[in-house]
């Protein structure tokens, strides 16, 4: 999974980060784990590298529409863009470590393995 | 050797370079593709990896082609500028052009344009709009009964570039903070692969705004003489000066809506043109458009490594390469060649 925090310029949760722990609770593997310390700052090209299956885009306020996914959708080899695995998510549940994370843990876990939930009700 | 030949061993030659350079950094970044899958993807063979073919073609090549068009089109809009001021300092920068054109492009990105075909043109309508509403700003300043003089055309670019840089900060001030790190990343210039329409888009205009000044070459030469010198043998001075401002409008515009402000290549790239070959425009813009180029996309395949996995600004980095060498051209030559 490819969890980017902020497109432009692209910062992903890497080692230690709060948000690479939930992606794997969830039982999925970030792409970006082992990026530096807590919320670098990436190459695209190395965020691609990793040939991320999903792809999650945050998007920041309330405010604010969801993260174009233009950008991405370019990369169509990708197999998460092949299999039309590509997301927004609402990073007020991700990025503020309240009782709302037990939420984003929930949506996490939905996009890492959709076929778990499918006798589950929908939210 | 006569011209003709001169010419086509010496664009032959930096061509030869340019394509060297680019099939080089190919095969360089951080994703660590192995060569032979680079070589693969090239050839068009099918390997069971998806993501070689993403990062070559659909990362590196991209950005390649627009480094090396904005290398180009950087340092011929440079070149021509300071063939048409007669004067060394003359750079879209200092000319408020880019300044101008930077202006239009934070307004159209206010008004949601993204990285798309369509969107992509409508930025360089904007960034054409600001840099010819700058452009024109300098010349009706400049402009005096019977003349358009050197000297309050360099101060009037100064001025007006100040008043758009400003006005830039306004904007920034006023913007909503989800929005401010994309504009000023933008702002730092970055070269980023865009999708292959808006990449036509680009080379069209490049394109445009290269024959434009290149089928002046041979007047500008006579505008080194000076203005009267050059009317007396026939050429419309004032005529060329606009048609010179309109193509290094054209050429700068694209470059600020696709790449962002990036410095110095329009000053360096002619001067060094200038000692190796000499001040013949007609020499001289075929091969600082392929200069520029590899100027660019060396600078460029830098950035996208010296820090990898995460990547540099190359207008950063335009500048921490271009500066030394400038200064260093300044102290080993007793007189810069003269535009």
């Amino acid at each position: 999974m490819l969890y980017v925090v902020w497109p432009e310029p692209l910062i992903v949760p890497g080692r230690g980060a709060a948000v690479t722990e939930l992606i794997e609770l969830a039982g999925g593997a970030s792409v970006t784990a082992n990026a530096g310390e807590g919320y670098p700052r990436w190459s695209v090209e190395s965020a691609v590298a990793g040939a991320p299956e999903v792809i999650v885009l945050a998007r920041h306020g309330a405010g604010t529409g969801p993260v174009s996914r233009e950008k991405w959708e370019r990369f169509a080899g990708l197999p998460a863009i092949r299999a039309g695995r590509i997301h927004n998510v609402d990073g007020d549940l991700f990025h503020r470590f309240g009782p709302r994370v037990v939420d984003a843990l929930e949506i996490l876990a939905r996009l890492v393995h959709p076929e778990a939930f499918a006798g589950a009700a929908v939210r | 050797m006569s011209p003709g030949v001169r010419l086509a061993v010496v664009v032959g030659g930096l061509g030869c370079v340019l394509v060297a350079a680019a099939v080089g950094a190919l095969f360089v970044g951080s994703a660590g593709v192995p060569p032979g899958s680079v070589l693969a993807v090239l050839l068009g063979r099918e390997l069971p990896e998806p993501v070689a073919r993403v990062v070559v073609l659909d990362l590196r090549l991209p950005r390649i082609a627009v480094a090396a068009l904005a290398g180009g089109a950087l340092a011929v809009a440079g070149a021509s500028l300071q063939a048409l001021t007669r004067n060394p300092l003359a750079e879209p920068s200092v000319l408020g052009v880019s300044s101008g054109a930077a202006f239009g492009v934070v307004t159209g990105q206010l008004f949601g344009l993204g990285s798309g075909m369509l969107a992509s043109l409508g930025l360089t309508v904007f960034a054409f709009a600001g840099a010819f509403v700058a452009g024109g700003a300098v010349y009706l300043i400049a402009a005096r009964a019977g003349g358009l003089p050197v000297h309050s055309l360099l101060l009037a670019g100064v001025i007006v570039g100040i008043f758009f840089s400003s006005a830039i900060t306004v904007l920034i001030s006023l913007v909503d903070t989800n929005r401010l790190g994309g504009i000023i990343q933008w702002l730092l210039g970055n070269v980023v692969p865009v999708a292959p329409g808006a990449l036509a888009v680009f080379a069209l205009v490049a394109t445009a705004g290269f024959a434009l000044i290149l089928a002046d070459a041979r007047r500008l030469n006579l505008l080194a003489l000076g203005e009267d010198a050059a009317q007396e043998l026939g050429v419309n001075a004032v005529a060329v000066k606009r048609r010179i401002f309109a193509g290094a409008a054209l050429l700068v515009s694209a470059v600020v809506a696709f790449a962002g402000p990036i410095g110095f290549v329009g000053l360096i790239v002619p001067h060094a043109a200038r000692m190796l070959l000499g001040p013949d425009n007609r020499l001289l813009l075929p091969a600082v458009a392929m200069g520029g180029g590899i100027f660019l996309l060396v600078a460029d395949t830098l950035a996208r490594n010296v820090v990898a996995p995460a990547e540099l600004s190359v207008g950063v980095l335009t500048s921490f390469c271009g500066a030394p060498f400038f200064i260093y051209l300044l102290r080993t030559r007793s007189t810069l060649g003269a535009p």
